[in-house]
Protein backbone atom coordinates (compact mmCIF):
# COMPACT_ATOMS: atom_id res chain seq x y z
CA UNK A 1 0.00 0.00 0.00
CA UNK A 2 1.38 3.28 -1.05
CA UNK A 3 0.83 6.24 1.22
CA UNK A 4 -1.09 8.90 -0.66
CA UNK A 5 -0.41 12.42 0.48
CA UNK A 6 -3.04 14.98 -0.33
CA UNK A 7 -2.07 18.61 -0.61
CA UNK A 8 -4.63 20.84 1.04
CA UNK A 9 -4.86 24.42 -0.09
CA UNK A 10 -4.58 27.38 2.22
CA UNK A 11 -8.32 27.93 1.90
CA UNK A 12 -9.12 24.35 2.90
CA UNK A 13 -6.90 24.63 5.94
CA UNK A 14 -8.67 27.86 6.87
CA UNK A 15 -12.05 26.14 6.60
CA UNK A 16 -10.73 23.32 8.79
CA UNK A 17 -9.63 25.77 11.46
CA UNK A 18 -13.10 27.35 11.41
CA UNK A 19 -14.69 24.02 12.52
CA UNK A 20 -17.99 25.14 10.97
CA UNK A 21 -18.02 23.13 7.69
CA UNK A 22 -17.02 20.00 9.60
CA UNK A 23 -19.72 20.66 12.19
CA UNK A 24 -22.38 21.04 9.50
CA UNK A 25 -21.23 17.80 7.86
CA UNK A 26 -21.51 16.07 11.23
CA UNK A 27 -25.01 17.40 11.83
CA UNK A 28 -26.04 16.21 8.37
CA UNK A 29 -24.90 12.68 9.20
CA UNK A 30 -26.66 12.52 12.58
CA UNK A 31 -29.84 14.16 11.27
CA UNK A 32 -30.03 11.65 8.42
CA UNK A 33 -29.98 8.87 11.05
CA UNK A 34 -33.04 10.46 12.64
CA UNK A 35 -35.14 9.25 9.70
CA UNK A 36 -33.64 5.80 9.28
CA UNK A 37 -35.19 2.47 10.20
CA UNK A 38 -34.43 1.52 13.77
CA UNK A 39 -32.44 -1.65 14.44
CA UNK A 40 -33.97 -2.46 17.83
CA UNK A 41 -36.56 -5.22 17.91
CA UNK A 42 -39.17 -4.50 20.53
CA UNK A 43 -39.08 -8.09 21.78
CA UNK A 44 -42.22 -9.06 23.69
CA UNK A 45 -44.40 -6.96 21.39
CA UNK A 46 -42.59 -7.86 18.15
CA UNK A 47 -41.71 -11.53 17.63
CA UNK A 48 -38.40 -12.22 15.97
CA UNK A 49 -38.32 -14.01 12.65
CA UNK A 50 -36.19 -16.99 13.59
CA UNK A 51 -33.65 -18.47 11.20
CA UNK A 52 -34.34 -21.88 9.63
CA UNK A 53 -32.91 -24.58 11.88
CA UNK A 54 -33.42 -22.62 15.10
CA UNK A 55 -33.53 -25.04 18.03
CA UNK A 56 -36.06 -24.03 20.69
CA UNK A 57 -38.43 -25.77 23.11
CA UNK A 58 -38.50 -29.58 23.08
CA UNK A 59 -41.57 -31.52 22.14
CA UNK A 60 -42.53 -35.20 22.45
CA UNK A 61 -44.49 -36.48 19.47
CA UNK A 62 -47.45 -38.84 19.63
CA UNK A 63 -48.11 -41.87 17.46
CA UNK A 64 -51.26 -42.65 15.45
CA UNK A 65 -53.07 -43.88 18.59
CA UNK A 66 -52.31 -40.69 20.54
CA UNK A 67 -49.71 -42.51 22.63
CA UNK A 68 -46.24 -41.18 23.33
CA UNK A 69 -44.07 -42.24 20.43
CA UNK A 70 -41.02 -42.68 22.67
CA UNK A 71 -39.94 -46.30 23.20
CA UNK A 72 -37.71 -45.51 26.20
CA UNK A 73 -34.50 -46.65 24.54
CA UNK A 74 -32.31 -44.14 26.47
CA UNK A 75 -30.45 -43.17 23.29
CA UNK A 76 -31.27 -39.48 23.68
CA UNK A 77 -30.23 -39.45 27.31
CA UNK A 78 -26.95 -41.12 26.36
CA UNK A 79 -26.33 -38.66 23.55
CA UNK A 80 -27.10 -35.66 25.72
CA UNK A 81 -23.81 -33.83 26.49
CA UNK A 82 -25.43 -31.85 29.30
CA UNK A 83 -27.01 -34.88 30.98
CA UNK A 84 -30.36 -33.09 31.03
CA UNK A 85 -32.67 -35.96 30.17
CA UNK A 86 -34.06 -38.33 32.79
CA UNK A 87 -36.03 -41.35 31.57
CA UNK A 88 -37.65 -44.20 33.48
CA UNK A 89 -38.71 -47.11 31.32
CA UNK A 90 -41.78 -49.23 32.04
CA UNK A 91 -43.79 -51.95 30.24
CA UNK A 92 -46.61 -50.51 28.18
CA UNK A 93 -50.09 -50.43 29.73
CA UNK A 94 -52.49 -53.01 28.22
CA UNK A 95 -54.03 -52.02 24.92
CA UNK A 96 -50.97 -50.34 23.35
CA UNK A 97 -50.81 -52.42 20.17
CA UNK A 98 -47.40 -53.31 18.80
CA UNK A 99 -45.64 -51.49 21.63
CA UNK A 100 -43.36 -52.97 24.24
CA UNK A 101 -42.05 -50.27 26.56
CA UNK A 102 -42.81 -46.62 27.17
CA UNK A 103 -41.31 -43.88 29.38
CA UNK A 104 -43.23 -43.74 32.67
CA UNK A 105 -41.11 -40.71 33.44
CA UNK A 106 -39.51 -38.37 30.91
CA UNK A 107 -38.00 -35.18 32.29
CA UNK A 108 -35.83 -32.58 30.64
CA UNK A 109 -34.07 -30.06 32.86
CA UNK A 110 -34.12 -27.09 30.52
CA UNK A 111 -31.67 -25.26 32.78
CA UNK A 112 -29.06 -27.91 31.96
CA UNK A 113 -30.08 -28.29 28.30
CA UNK A 114 -27.82 -26.54 25.81
CA UNK A 115 -30.24 -26.96 22.90
CA UNK A 116 -27.66 -28.82 20.76
CA UNK A 117 -30.23 -31.08 19.12
CA UNK A 118 -28.25 -34.31 19.67
CA UNK A 119 -31.31 -35.94 21.30
CA UNK A 120 -33.35 -35.27 18.18
CA UNK A 121 -30.65 -36.85 15.99
CA UNK A 122 -30.18 -39.84 18.29
CA UNK A 123 -33.90 -40.71 18.46
CA UNK A 124 -34.66 -43.79 16.29
CA UNK A 125 -38.43 -43.15 16.20
CA UNK A 126 -38.57 -39.35 15.81
CA UNK A 127 -40.23 -39.01 19.21
CA UNK A 128 -38.31 -36.00 20.52
CA UNK A 129 -37.92 -32.89 18.39
CA UNK A 130 -36.74 -29.37 18.98
CA UNK A 131 -39.30 -26.84 17.75
CA UNK A 132 -38.69 -23.21 16.97
CA UNK A 133 -40.76 -22.06 19.96
CA UNK A 134 -38.65 -19.71 22.10
CA UNK A 135 -37.86 -21.23 25.55
CA UNK A 136 -39.91 -19.79 28.43
CA UNK A 137 -38.73 -17.36 31.02
CA UNK A 138 -39.84 -18.61 34.45
CA UNK A 139 -39.42 -17.51 38.02
CA UNK A 140 -38.36 -20.63 39.95
CA UNK A 141 -35.67 -23.22 39.23
CA UNK A 142 -38.10 -26.12 39.63
CA UNK A 143 -40.32 -24.77 36.88
CA UNK A 144 -37.57 -25.33 34.35
CA UNK A 145 -37.80 -29.12 34.70
CA UNK A 146 -40.36 -30.19 32.08
CA UNK A 147 -42.13 -33.52 32.59
CA UNK A 148 -43.65 -35.87 30.01
CA UNK A 149 -47.12 -34.33 30.02
CA UNK A 150 -45.71 -30.88 29.57
CA UNK A 151 -43.41 -32.00 26.76
CA UNK A 152 -46.38 -33.54 24.92
CA UNK A 153 -48.73 -30.63 25.60
CA UNK A 154 -46.66 -27.63 24.60
CA UNK A 155 -45.67 -26.40 22.20
CA UNK A 156 -48.96 -27.67 20.66
CA UNK A 157 -49.03 -30.59 18.26
CA UNK A 158 -49.38 -28.29 15.27
CA UNK A 159 -45.95 -26.88 16.06
CA UNK A 160 -43.88 -29.26 13.97
CA UNK A 161 -40.95 -28.37 11.89
CA UNK B 1 -52.97 41.65 49.46
CA UNK B 2 -52.69 43.94 46.53
CA UNK B 3 -53.29 42.75 42.98
CA UNK B 4 -49.66 43.35 42.00
CA UNK B 5 -48.36 41.16 44.82
CA UNK B 6 -50.67 38.30 43.88
CA UNK B 7 -49.64 38.58 40.23
CA UNK B 8 -45.94 38.63 41.15
CA UNK B 9 -46.29 35.56 43.35
CA UNK B 10 -48.25 33.78 40.63
CA UNK B 11 -45.56 34.61 38.07
CA UNK B 12 -42.77 33.30 40.29
CA UNK B 13 -44.75 30.15 41.08
CA UNK B 14 -45.46 29.64 37.39
CA UNK B 15 -41.83 30.10 36.32
CA UNK B 16 -40.37 27.74 38.92
CA UNK B 17 -43.19 25.25 38.41
CA UNK B 18 -42.79 25.35 34.64
CA UNK B 19 -39.04 24.76 34.78
CA UNK B 20 -39.35 21.95 37.32
CA UNK B 21 -42.10 20.38 35.23
CA UNK B 22 -40.22 20.62 31.95
CA UNK B 23 -36.87 19.40 33.31
CA UNK B 24 -37.91 15.73 33.77
CA UNK B 25 -39.37 15.62 30.29
CA UNK B 26 -36.21 17.18 28.95
CA UNK B 27 -34.28 14.18 30.28
CA UNK B 28 -36.77 11.97 28.45
CA UNK B 29 -36.38 14.03 25.26
CA UNK B 30 -32.63 13.71 25.65
CA UNK B 31 -32.79 9.93 25.89
CA UNK B 32 -35.36 9.58 23.12
CA UNK B 33 -33.50 11.98 20.85
CA UNK B 34 -30.24 10.16 21.48
CA UNK B 35 -31.91 6.85 20.70
CA UNK B 36 -33.43 8.11 17.46
CA UNK B 37 -30.13 9.57 16.33
CA UNK B 38 -28.50 6.20 16.94
CA UNK B 39 -31.22 4.12 15.20
CA UNK B 40 -32.48 2.82 18.55
CA UNK B 41 -35.84 3.07 20.30
CA UNK B 42 -35.10 4.62 23.67
CA UNK B 43 -37.31 4.31 26.76
CA UNK B 44 -40.48 2.43 25.81
CA UNK B 45 -41.50 0.51 28.92
CA UNK B 46 -43.23 3.00 31.22
CA UNK B 47 -46.37 4.91 30.34
CA UNK B 48 -48.23 7.50 32.34
CA UNK B 49 -51.79 6.57 33.42
CA UNK B 50 -51.78 3.92 30.73
CA UNK B 51 -50.91 6.19 27.83
CA UNK B 52 -47.71 7.01 26.00
CA UNK B 53 -45.96 3.75 26.85
CA UNK B 54 -44.29 3.66 23.46
CA UNK B 55 -42.79 7.07 24.16
CA UNK B 56 -41.77 6.25 27.72
CA UNK B 57 -43.95 9.06 29.03
CA UNK B 58 -43.74 7.75 32.60
CA UNK B 59 -39.96 7.34 32.48
CA UNK B 60 -39.16 10.72 34.14
CA UNK B 61 -41.45 9.83 37.05
CA UNK B 62 -39.90 6.38 37.37
CA UNK B 63 -36.41 7.91 37.30
CA UNK B 64 -37.41 10.40 39.98
CA UNK B 65 -38.81 7.70 42.25
CA UNK B 66 -35.67 5.63 41.76
CA UNK B 67 -33.41 8.56 42.60
CA UNK B 68 -35.37 9.43 45.74
CA UNK B 69 -35.26 5.89 47.09
CA UNK B 70 -31.62 5.26 46.25
CA UNK B 71 -29.15 5.23 49.11
CA UNK B 72 -27.69 8.67 49.61
CA UNK B 73 -24.04 7.98 50.30
CA UNK B 74 -21.56 10.48 51.68
CA UNK B 75 -17.94 9.44 51.12
CA UNK B 76 -15.64 9.05 54.11
CA UNK B 77 -13.65 12.20 54.73
CA UNK B 78 -16.09 14.37 52.79
CA UNK B 79 -17.01 17.82 54.01
CA UNK B 80 -20.67 17.08 54.65
CA UNK B 81 -21.84 20.71 54.76
CA UNK B 82 -20.22 21.68 51.45
CA UNK B 83 -21.15 18.30 49.97
CA UNK B 84 -24.83 19.07 50.64
CA UNK B 85 -24.55 22.72 49.68
CA UNK B 86 -22.98 22.16 46.25
CA UNK B 87 -25.97 20.76 44.32
CA UNK B 88 -28.23 23.44 45.83
CA UNK B 89 -25.79 26.14 44.76
CA UNK B 90 -25.92 24.85 41.20
CA UNK B 91 -29.69 24.52 41.00
CA UNK B 92 -30.79 27.77 42.67
CA UNK B 93 -29.21 30.27 40.24
CA UNK B 94 -30.58 28.34 37.28
CA UNK B 95 -34.10 28.69 38.71
CA UNK B 96 -33.69 32.27 39.91
CA UNK B 97 -32.30 33.72 36.70
CA UNK B 98 -35.34 32.95 34.59
CA UNK B 99 -37.40 35.73 36.18
CA UNK B 100 -35.74 38.39 34.00
CA UNK B 101 -36.71 36.69 30.74
CA UNK B 102 -39.74 38.27 29.02
CA UNK B 103 -42.11 35.49 27.96
CA UNK B 104 -44.62 37.53 25.95
CA UNK B 105 -46.13 40.94 25.28
CA UNK B 106 -48.00 42.94 27.95
CA UNK B 107 -51.60 41.94 28.53
CA UNK B 108 -54.59 43.54 30.24
CA UNK B 109 -55.84 41.37 33.11
CA UNK B 110 -58.86 42.50 35.17
CA UNK B 111 -58.19 46.12 34.29
CA UNK B 112 -54.50 45.96 35.13
CA UNK B 113 -51.55 45.99 32.75
CA UNK B 114 -49.56 42.81 33.41
CA UNK B 115 -46.10 42.08 32.02
CA UNK B 116 -45.44 38.50 31.02
CA UNK B 117 -42.07 38.62 32.75
CA UNK B 118 -41.07 37.61 36.27
CA UNK B 119 -39.53 40.97 37.09
CA UNK B 120 -38.65 43.86 34.81
CA UNK B 121 -35.11 44.50 36.08
CA UNK B 122 -33.36 47.24 34.14
CA UNK B 123 -30.10 45.38 34.83
CA UNK B 124 -31.59 41.98 33.99
CA UNK B 125 -28.59 40.89 31.94
CA UNK B 126 -26.21 41.68 34.79
CA UNK B 127 -28.48 39.68 37.10
CA UNK B 128 -28.03 36.72 34.75
CA UNK B 129 -24.23 37.11 34.63
CA UNK B 130 -23.97 37.52 38.39
CA UNK B 131 -26.08 34.47 39.22
CA UNK B 132 -24.70 32.46 36.32
CA UNK B 133 -21.23 32.76 37.83
CA UNK B 134 -22.62 31.19 41.00
CA UNK B 135 -22.90 27.74 39.46
CA UNK B 136 -19.09 27.65 39.26
CA UNK B 137 -19.05 27.61 43.06
CA UNK B 138 -21.41 24.67 43.10
CA UNK B 139 -19.30 22.58 40.74
CA UNK B 140 -15.98 23.51 42.34
CA UNK B 141 -17.30 22.91 45.88
CA UNK B 142 -18.90 19.63 44.84
CA UNK B 143 -15.55 18.49 43.48
CA UNK B 144 -13.66 19.71 46.54
CA UNK B 145 -16.02 18.35 49.19
CA UNK B 146 -16.13 14.82 47.72
CA UNK B 147 -12.61 13.96 48.95
CA UNK B 148 -11.87 12.26 45.63
CA UNK B 149 -9.12 13.15 43.20
CA UNK B 150 -11.29 12.70 40.12
CA UNK B 151 -13.99 14.94 41.56
CA UNK B 152 -11.39 17.56 42.40
CA UNK B 153 -10.01 17.40 38.85
CA UNK B 154 -13.54 17.88 37.53
CA UNK B 155 -14.09 20.82 39.86
CA UNK B 156 -10.83 22.46 38.80
CA UNK B 157 -11.58 21.90 35.14
CA UNK B 158 -15.04 23.36 35.49
CA UNK B 159 -13.65 26.42 37.26
CA UNK B 160 -11.11 27.08 34.51
CA UNK B 161 -13.59 26.40 31.73
CA UNK B 162 -16.49 28.39 33.11
CA UNK B 163 -14.37 31.42 33.97
CA UNK B 164 -12.72 31.37 30.52
CA UNK B 165 -16.01 31.15 28.68
CA UNK B 166 -17.74 33.69 30.92
CA UNK B 167 -15.66 36.29 29.08
CA UNK B 168 -16.87 35.13 25.68
CA UNK B 169 -20.41 34.99 27.08
CA UNK B 170 -20.08 38.56 28.33
CA UNK B 171 -18.67 39.76 25.02
CA UNK B 172 -21.59 38.16 23.21
CA UNK B 173 -23.92 40.16 25.46
CA UNK B 174 -21.97 43.44 25.16
CA UNK B 175 -22.52 43.57 21.40
CA UNK B 176 -26.29 43.36 21.88
CA UNK B 177 -26.25 45.80 24.80
CA UNK B 178 -24.30 48.34 22.71
CA UNK B 179 -26.69 48.37 19.76
CA UNK B 180 -29.76 48.32 22.01
CA UNK B 181 -28.40 50.84 24.49
CA UNK B 182 -29.90 48.95 27.42
CA UNK B 183 -29.27 46.03 29.76
CA UNK B 184 -32.96 45.32 30.26
CA UNK B 185 -34.09 42.13 28.51
CA UNK B 186 -37.43 43.80 27.91
CA UNK B 187 -35.82 46.64 25.95
CA UNK B 188 -33.59 44.22 24.07
CA UNK B 189 -36.62 42.23 22.89
CA UNK B 190 -38.52 45.40 22.02
CA UNK B 191 -35.57 46.59 19.90
CA UNK B 192 -35.81 43.40 17.85
CA UNK B 193 -39.40 44.08 16.81
CA UNK B 194 -38.51 46.27 13.81
CA UNK B 195 -38.71 45.09 10.25
CA UNK B 196 -35.89 43.51 8.29
CA UNK B 197 -35.99 42.60 4.57
CA UNK B 198 -39.51 44.06 4.63
CA UNK B 199 -40.72 41.49 7.20
CA UNK B 200 -41.94 43.12 10.44
CA UNK B 201 -40.87 41.57 13.75
CA UNK B 202 -37.74 40.06 12.20
CA UNK B 203 -35.10 42.61 13.17
CA UNK B 204 -33.38 39.93 15.21
CA UNK B 205 -29.85 40.38 16.48
CA UNK B 206 -29.06 37.03 14.85
CA UNK B 207 -29.20 38.76 11.46
CA UNK B 208 -27.50 41.99 12.48
CA UNK B 209 -24.73 40.37 14.56
CA UNK B 210 -24.20 36.79 13.33
CA UNK B 211 -20.67 36.67 14.74
CA UNK B 212 -21.88 37.73 18.16
CA UNK B 213 -24.57 35.05 17.99
CA UNK B 214 -22.00 32.39 17.21
CA UNK B 215 -19.75 33.48 20.07
CA UNK B 216 -22.67 33.59 22.51
CA UNK B 217 -24.03 30.22 21.39
CA UNK B 218 -20.71 28.43 21.78
CA UNK B 219 -20.09 30.11 25.13
CA UNK B 220 -23.54 28.96 26.27
CA UNK B 221 -22.67 25.35 25.45
CA UNK B 222 -19.48 25.69 27.46
CA UNK B 223 -21.27 27.35 30.40
CA UNK B 224 -23.74 24.49 30.46
CA UNK B 225 -20.95 21.85 30.66
CA UNK B 226 -22.56 20.00 27.81
CA UNK B 227 -20.89 18.10 25.04
CA UNK B 228 -18.70 19.04 23.19
CA UNK B 229 -17.52 20.97 26.26
CA UNK B 230 -18.36 18.51 29.05
CA UNK B 231 -14.77 18.25 30.28
CA UNK B 232 -15.71 18.77 33.95
CA UNK B 233 -17.59 15.48 33.91
CA UNK B 234 -15.70 13.69 31.12
CA UNK B 235 -16.63 10.08 31.96
CA UNK B 236 -13.74 8.27 30.25
CA UNK B 237 -11.11 10.44 31.92
CA UNK B 238 -12.62 11.49 35.23
CA UNK B 239 -15.21 8.77 35.98
CA UNK B 240 -17.87 11.48 36.08
CA UNK B 241 -15.92 14.47 37.35
CA UNK B 242 -17.37 16.62 40.09
CA UNK B 243 -20.41 14.36 40.61
CA UNK B 244 -18.47 11.07 40.83
CA UNK B 245 -19.30 10.66 44.53
CA UNK B 246 -22.88 11.87 44.34
CA UNK B 247 -25.79 9.46 44.42
CA UNK B 248 -29.52 9.51 44.94
CA UNK B 249 -31.34 12.80 44.92
CA UNK B 250 -28.17 14.87 45.39
CA UNK B 251 -27.02 13.58 42.04
CA UNK B 252 -30.56 14.21 40.79
CA UNK B 253 -30.21 17.85 41.81
CA UNK B 254 -27.05 18.17 39.70
CA UNK B 255 -28.86 16.68 36.72
CA UNK B 256 -31.88 18.91 37.30
CA UNK B 257 -29.58 21.92 37.48
CA UNK B 258 -27.91 21.01 34.21
CA UNK B 259 -31.25 20.68 32.46
CA UNK B 260 -32.72 23.80 34.07
CA UNK B 261 -29.65 25.71 32.96
CA UNK B 262 -30.14 24.37 29.46
CA UNK B 263 -33.67 25.81 29.44
CA UNK B 264 -32.43 29.08 30.92
CA UNK B 265 -29.63 29.47 28.37
CA UNK B 266 -31.99 28.65 25.52
CA UNK B 267 -34.39 31.30 26.81
CA UNK B 268 -31.53 33.81 26.98
CA UNK B 269 -30.29 33.03 23.48
CA UNK B 270 -33.85 33.54 22.25
CA UNK B 271 -34.16 36.80 24.18
CA UNK B 272 -30.84 38.25 23.10
CA UNK B 273 -30.50 37.03 19.53
CA UNK B 274 -33.66 35.33 18.25
CA UNK B 275 -36.14 38.14 18.85
CA UNK B 276 -37.64 36.97 22.17
CA UNK B 277 -41.40 36.64 21.82
CA UNK B 278 -41.55 38.49 18.48
CA UNK B 279 -43.56 36.61 15.87
CA UNK B 280 -41.95 36.92 12.41
CA UNK B 281 -44.31 38.71 10.04
CA UNK B 282 -46.37 40.34 12.80
CA UNK B 283 -45.79 43.96 13.73
CA UNK B 284 -45.56 44.04 17.57
CA UNK B 285 -47.41 47.38 17.65
CA UNK B 286 -50.45 45.75 16.03
CA UNK B 287 -50.68 42.97 18.64
CA UNK B 288 -52.51 45.03 21.26
CA UNK B 289 -52.83 43.84 24.85
CA UNK B 290 -55.44 41.11 24.64
CA UNK B 291 -54.92 37.78 26.32
CA UNK B 292 -54.88 36.08 22.91
CA UNK B 293 -51.89 38.21 21.86
CA UNK B 294 -50.19 37.26 25.11
CA UNK B 295 -50.86 33.59 24.47
CA UNK B 296 -49.59 33.78 20.89
CA UNK B 297 -46.38 35.60 21.76
CA UNK B 298 -45.70 33.28 24.69
CA UNK B 299 -46.33 30.32 22.39
CA UNK B 300 -43.88 31.74 19.86
CA UNK B 301 -41.30 32.16 22.61
CA UNK B 302 -41.84 28.58 23.81
CA UNK B 303 -41.49 27.27 20.25
CA UNK B 304 -38.17 29.03 19.78
CA UNK B 305 -36.90 27.70 23.12
CA UNK B 306 -38.03 24.18 22.23
CA UNK B 307 -36.24 24.38 18.87
CA UNK B 308 -33.05 25.48 20.61
CA UNK B 309 -33.35 22.65 23.14
CA UNK B 310 -33.65 20.21 20.24
CA UNK B 311 -30.51 21.76 18.79
CA UNK B 312 -28.72 21.32 22.13
CA UNK B 313 -29.62 17.62 22.07
CA UNK B 314 -28.59 17.22 18.43
CA UNK B 315 -25.21 18.80 19.16
CA UNK B 316 -24.66 16.63 22.20
CA UNK B 317 -25.11 13.40 20.25
CA UNK B 318 -23.24 14.60 17.16
CA UNK B 319 -19.94 16.03 18.33
CA UNK B 320 -17.05 14.44 20.21
CA UNK B 321 -15.53 16.04 23.29
CA UNK B 322 -12.81 18.67 22.94
CA UNK B 323 -9.32 18.08 24.20
CA UNK B 324 -8.58 20.40 27.11
CA UNK B 325 -5.94 22.52 25.33
CA UNK B 326 -8.19 22.76 22.27
CA UNK B 327 -10.96 23.99 24.52
CA UNK B 328 -8.78 26.71 25.96
CA UNK B 329 -7.41 27.62 22.52
CA UNK B 330 -10.91 27.95 21.14
CA UNK B 331 -12.00 30.04 24.10
CA UNK B 332 -9.05 32.42 24.42
CA UNK B 333 -7.73 32.58 20.87
CA UNK B 334 -10.98 32.07 18.96
CA UNK B 335 -14.09 33.24 20.73
CA UNK B 336 -12.70 36.16 22.74
CA UNK B 337 -11.04 37.92 19.74
CA UNK B 338 -14.16 37.25 17.65
CA UNK B 339 -16.32 38.66 20.42
CA UNK B 340 -14.09 41.74 20.67
CA UNK B 341 -14.27 42.33 16.91
CA UNK B 342 -18.05 42.00 17.11
CA UNK B 343 -18.15 44.48 19.99
CA UNK B 344 -16.01 46.91 18.00
CA UNK B 345 -18.31 46.67 14.98
CA UNK B 346 -21.38 47.03 17.20
CA UNK B 347 -19.86 50.09 18.85
CA UNK B 348 -19.10 51.68 15.49
CA UNK B 349 -22.66 51.01 14.33
CA UNK B 350 -24.11 52.29 17.62
CA UNK B 351 -22.18 55.57 17.47
CA UNK B 352 -22.62 56.07 13.75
Amino acid sequence: MALIRTQSTRFERFLDALYIPALLRGFRVTTSHLFRRRFTQDYPEEKRTLPVGYRGKHKLNLDAHEHVKCVACYLCGTACPADAILIESAPCPPGWEGRDRYPSKFEIDTMKCIYCGFCEEACPVDAIVLTDAVPDVLEKRGQFVRDREDLVRQPPASWKR
Amino acid sequence: MSFELIVDLAKVAFLIGAVLAVVPFLTLAERKGCAWLQDRMGPSRVGMLGIGKRFGLGQPLADGIKLIFKEDTVPAGADVFLFTLAPILVLLPALATLIVVPLGCDIDLLGHRVQLQGADLNIGILWFLALGAFSVYGLALGGWASNNKFSLMGGIRSTAQLISYEIALGLGIVGVALTTGSLSPREIVAAQGGSLFGVPGLHWNLFTQPVGFLVFLVACFAENNRLPFDLPEAEPELVGGYHTEYSGMRFGLFMMAENAEMILLSALIVTLYLGGWMIPGVDPASLGTGWLAGLMTAGCFATKVAALLAFFILVRWSLPRFRYDHLMTLGWKGLIPLGLVNCLLAAVVAVW
